[in-house]
């Protein structure tokens, strides 16, 4: 998934700066490469993404993470609301829609609404085919 | 002091199920239907993938995918219409992420805490538990739930 999350920023015209296989050493990546956009999936071997992303937010509030995950539970949306994760991406997600996220995210464009956190419904609904829904601050 | 375990409540097996249905439909635009309990086979033409629960469920949950459906999440995820075969197992692995994921919901609204581990391959004999084959027009699905809950943990919806 991770590569081809790359694949599809690379596509869209992104350069992809530095990948990695776990959320261990995310700040020392981030002191090292300073990307304007970062994506993590929550579930990752050692600590989890909600975790990492939390961490990386406190020392640099400026960071913009994009959650990608098919991670859909309470406590981990609020985990990432509350660090001030960007957008909250569920998987299985289209592929153009996730490309107009990021770009949504960085400002590159305003073609489309961010829902925000707080619209998150308490229990979580079935996935509209076609639309994702991605919360975001 | 170990706390007991319990097995899965019915409603919750079903629940769940259910959930894999669904986003079976939403996420490889399958039509999947439970038709049978009993010993599923793991074969060449399939990919099996397990992932394991902590918390207050605890277990591995293995899939048991064809290969084509598992292609099918790479072209959907990629918008690639001739993905390569050796992109199987990726895809075996993220859908098997992406069902147990959205199925974990079921799980938290049922009260329980529990996470799960990053996605292995299987390799060999399926473990024990709640085999159930799910037929689709790619080929079956298998699931085993071999997860059981602590015993005082939980609610009923």
């Amino acid at each position: 998934m991770r590569s081809q999350i790359g694949k599809l920023l690379e596509l869209a015209g992104f350069t992809v700066v530095a990948q990695a296989g776990s959320a261990d050493g995310l700040l020392e990546l981030y002191e090292q490469h300073r990307p304007e956009l970062i994506t993590l999936d929550i579930v990752m071997p050692g600590r989890d993404g909600a975790t990492a992303a939390a961490e990386l937010l406190a020392r640099y509030p400026q960071a913009i993470i994009v959650i990608c995950t098919s991670l859909n539970t309470r406590d981990k949306i609020e985990i990432c609301r509350r660090a001030g994760v960007k957008c909250y991406l569920l998987k299985p997600f289209n592929p153009d829609y996730a490309v107009s996220v990021f770009r949504r995210v960085l400002n590159y464009t305003r073609e489309i609404p961010l829902p925000k956190f707080d619209d998150v419904p308490a229990a979580p609904a079935a996935r509209t085919e076609g639309h994702d829904r991605v919360p975001g601050r | 002091m170990t706390e007991p375990l319990a097995p899965l409540a019915p409603d919750l097996v079903t629940s769940f199920l259910e959930c894999v249905v669904r986003y079976l439909r939403t996420t490889v635009g399958l039509d999947a239907v439970v038709a049978a309990i009993g010993t599923p086979l793991a074969s060449a033409q399939t990919i099996a993938v397990a992932l394991d629960f902590q918390g207050d469920v605890r277990g591995p949950v293995t899939w048991v995918f064809p290969r084509p459906i598992a292609l099918e999440l790479v072209r959907r995820l990629m918008c690639d219409p001739d993905p390569a075969p050796e992109t199987a197992t990726d895809g075996a692995t993220e859908l098997a992420n992406i069902l147990t994921g959205r199925a974990s919901e079921v799980l938290e609204r049922h009260g329980f805490r529990c996470e799960f581990g990053v996605p292995r391959v299987h390799i060999g004999d399926l473990p024990g538990g709640i085999a159930v084959r799910m037929t689709t027009s790619n080929g079956p699905i298998d699931i085993v739930l071999s997860m059981s809950k602590l015993a005082h943990a939980g609610h009923r919806e």
